[in-house]
Formats: structure tokens, C-alpha cells, sequence
């Protein structure tokens, strides 16, 4: 983001609506820290600067990045779907995609508040490709990613901040204490926050393996999170 | 897109704070006009908060509909329990075929489901926060930022809008109003950011 400096009317009053803190005083003037920017579009949807002086330039690669990952109004170029993820659970009922036997894992760097640089993407997406376990394909990270058998990304993206990016993948339940182990000592070795989540398939019966897993193994949760209610027509199968 | 799922802050002994989440994947026709009319349903029930508000105010604006079938998704907050399980009872009877997901306690949604007749299919659990956790402010601004799963609330502006009551400048309601803005989903929970905005300032948290 950018800010006309014949328009801003140096009020300030727009400094607090940025999620990264990138708007600052500095020497009498409102700037923007560019490398602190994520492009959300916050301050210039926020309707807070009463002469209109924010603006968006064209935004070439790799800061393009900045925008796709940070501002859900503007879709990923790759996928042509805005934000950062998948549908991931929400049709879960239709598209089987997480199946009975297994779970979907998620780990969304830079959440909540904080942002991320893609290097700390990086640091996940090897661990999780030493494991030889596959990214989910239709996540707009899966584009970024230059030799899939190290788990890479293409250099020139690794210094861009994003207010956040999601590492999501789906393996066997046999699997889950071994993924669970890793990513929690890989989240404290970030220079960020992440949001762990999982997801988990009901038996026929109506109970969940996962919810039990996480309490017999004293796996802290939050006690609200979201239930698919099988409505969805005609149901995946598993 | 976990737009719902780590809203933080939620307790067992209550809540005011649940999401009707549905969308189509595809290009299925007769599933899109099914989730709009889903939500021509939904928004009788007068959620305290929608996909489409700050375009469209009204819930009942015909053009929300036109919205939805567009995105092929769409959202609602509802404080109220009662009004969530009478909302799933209409969605369930009409048989739209159209995914739907539930954001809350998950201890009300099974009783809930219970009652309704439904058996829950997936559940997306939230592990919390991890990693750096000294760059985040206190949990109770947190509890109010973390309803925009976008990340767009700034926790500035929550410290900036209880300076702004402190000094008697803005009402608790007017503050929550302006926290919502920024969540273009309409996911942001304005009943409940005035609920923790007035517990933070009373308590001098």
C-alpha cells in the first residue's frame, strides 16, 4: 500500500487499523513500512483517511504474493480462489477428501496477528517433505514451492511477509503422534506464531477417533471449533 | 480457509457465538441456487452479522442472494442459541443438499445436533497457538481479534478503542461496530467484541 503524500492530511487517525503496525509517523510525515506491509488493503477498505489517500500500485511478483495470501478480496493468480487455503473440511461430506482412517492437518503461520516471511513456510515445508508426506495440492503454497523433493521455495519469495500462510496436508491416523510431535517442536522453533489444527472423520456411530486420541493423549484443544453437519448431497462415501 | 476456527476465549459455561458456514464447490447450478436459498433462510433469522453486510445492511436485501450464488459461499453470526438450532431445523427440513458447517462449542452442537436429528460428519478440532507467543498482546484482546480468521482486526486498533472509552470518546457498541468493519467475510462477532470490550474496561485488564 501507498499513500499520496499531497492527499494525507497527516491526522494519523488510520495508524491503528493496520494489523502489521506499518503505518508510523516519521519525521512529521504518515508512511508506509513497505517491508512490513502485507498488502491486506485494510487501510484503504477501512474508509478512515476522510481525503482518500491510500493506494494500491500494481504489484509485480514476488510482492504479488503479499496481496493473494493477506487480502481476501484478491484471488491467488494460480487457483483463482481468494484466501489461503483449501475448502479443506467445509464439503467434506461431498468430496471425501478427509476420509475415515485418516486426518487433515494444518498449520497456518503468522496467525493470529503476527504475519510471517515465506522463509518460515520454508522451515515447515521440509520437515513435512523429509516425512515424504504430500501438500495439498489445490493450497496456494503448493504453487510456490521449487524443488518438491526438498520441500523448497523459489528463492526471490522467501522474504515477503504475509499476514499469514496455512502448510496443509492429510495423513493416516496411525501417523497423528508422530505429525503432532513435529509440529509443535517445529512451531517453537519459528520466528513467528502458528495455528495448529486437525481434522477428523466421525465413525458410523456418530463418535470421533481424533477427539478421543487428543484426550487420552492429554492433547489440549479449544473446546469450539467447526462440525461439518453432513448435509452435502450425494455424500462421499467414507 | 479456516475462516472460524480459532476463535479464541470461547468457555464451557456459555457462549454467544455461532457461525452457520455453507458453500458449493464447482459449478453445479442447482446446488448454487440452493445456497442461496439456504440463506434466504438463515437471514430471516436476523444474524448480528452476514457475508455481504457492509454491502447490504439488510438481511433480507434480494441482492445478498445474488452475492452468495456468485462467491458460492456466505456466512452468519448468531448470538443466540435458540435462533442457531431453529435456523439448522428449517435447513435440515428443506433438504438443499448444500454443505453446511457449524462454528461453536462443541458440546452445544452435539446436543444440538441431537435434537435436530443430525449426525455430525467431520469436526475441525484447534490445537491453539504456538511458536512465538511474546509477540502477541494479552489474551483478552486476542479473544476479540481472533473472530476475524483473516487476521484484519489489528490488535492497535482494539488498544486504540479502549483508550477512546476510557476517555468517554466512543461507546462500547460504537467501538464494536468499528472492530467489525475490517472482516470482510462477516465473521466478526459485534455482540460479543462489546461483551469483551466492556469486561477488558472494567476490569482494567
Amino acid at each position: 500500500m501507498k499513500i499520496a503524500e499531497e492527499k494525507c492530511q497527516k491526522c494519523a487517525k488510520c495508524l491503528p487499523f493496520c494489523p502489521m503496525g506499518a503505518i508510523r509517523l516519521k519525521e512529521k510525515k504518515v508512511i508506509i513500512e513497505q517491508d512490513e506491509c502485507v498488502e491486506c488493503g485494510v487501510c484503504l477498505r477501512a474508509g478512515v483517511c476522510a481525503n482518500s489517500a491510500f493506494f494500491r500500485d500494481e504489484l509485480s511478483w514476488p510482492r504479488i504474493l503479499r496481496a493473494e495470501f493477506s487480502d481476501p478480496t484478491i484471488p491467488h493468480k494460480k487457483t483463482a480462489i481468494a484466501g489461503r487455503g483449501t475448502a479443506e473440511m467445509k464439503t467434506n461430506d461431498i468430496t471425501g477428501r478427509i476420509k475415515r482412517g485418516e486426518i487433515g492437518v494444518a498449520i497456518e503461520l503468522g496467525r493470529p496477528g503476527v504475519g510471517t516471511r515465506f522463509r518460515e513456510v520454508e522451515k515447515v515445508i521440509k520437515e513435512v517433505t523429509r516425512l515424504q508426506i504430500t501438500l495439498e495440492e489445490a493450497n496456494p503454497i503448493s504453487s510456490l514451492i521449487n524443488d518438491p523433493k526438498e520441500g523448497t521455495l523459489y528463492p526471490e519469495i522467501l522474504e515477503e511477509k504475509v499476514l499469514s500462510a496455512i502448510v496443509e496436508f492429510k495423513v493416516p491416523f496411525a501417523r497423528a503422534e508422530e505429525i503432532l510431535t513435529l509440529l509443535i517442536k517445529l512451531a517453537n522453533q519459528l520466528d513467528t506464531v502458528a495455528s495448529i489444527s486437525l481434522i477428523g472423520r466421525s465413525n458410523p456411530d456418530g463418535s470421533f477417533p481424533l477427539e478421543k486420541f487428543l484426550i487420552q493423549n492429554g492433547i489440549k484443544f479449544y473446546p469450539n471449533g467447526k462440525v461439518n453437519l453432513g448435509l452435502g448431497r450425494p455424500l462421499a462415501e467414507l | 480457509m479456516t475462516h472460524t476456527l480459532h476463535r479464541s476465549g470461547i468457555h464451557e459455561d456459555g457462549s454467544d457465538d455461532y457461525i452457520i458456514l455453507a458453500m458449493v464447490e464447482g459449478e453445479d447450478q442447482e446446488k448454487i441456487n440452493n445456497l442461496a436459498e439456504l440463506f434466504r433462510l438463515v437471514l430471516k433469522h436476523n444474524p448480528i452479522n452476514y457475508t455481504g453486510k457492509a454491502l447490504f445492511p439488510n438481511p433480507t436485501d434480494e441482492r445478498l442472494l445474488s452475492l452468495y450464488r456468485r462467491i458460492k459461499i456466505g456466512m452468519a453470526v448468531f448470538n443466540d442459541r435458540e435462533v442457531l438450532i431453529q435456523a439448522l431445523r428449517e435447513i435440515k427440513d428443506k433438504e438443499l443438499g448444500v454443505s453446511v458447517v457449524i462454528s461453536g462449542l462443541f458440546s452445544h452442537i452435539a446436543e444440538d445436533c441431537q435434537k435436530i436429528g443430525l449426525i455430525r460428519h467431520t469436526i475441525n478440532f484447534s490445537l491453539g497457538i504456538w511458536g512465538k507467543r511474546e509477540k502477541l498482546p494479552s489474551s483478552k484482546i486476542l479473544d476479540i481479534t481472533t473472530m476475524c480468521g483473516h487476521g484484519l482486526v489489528s490488535f492497535n486498533l482494539v488498544q486504540f478503542l479502549l483508550e477512546e472509552i476510557k476517555k468517554g470518546k466512543k461507546r462500547i457498541e460504537e467501538a464494536a461496530e468499528i472492530l467489525s468493519k475490517p472482516c470482510v467475510c462477516g465473521v466478526f462477532n459485534p455482540h460479543r467484541a462489546a461483551r469483551l470490550l466492556r469486561e477488558i474496561s472494567l476490569n482494567n485488564y
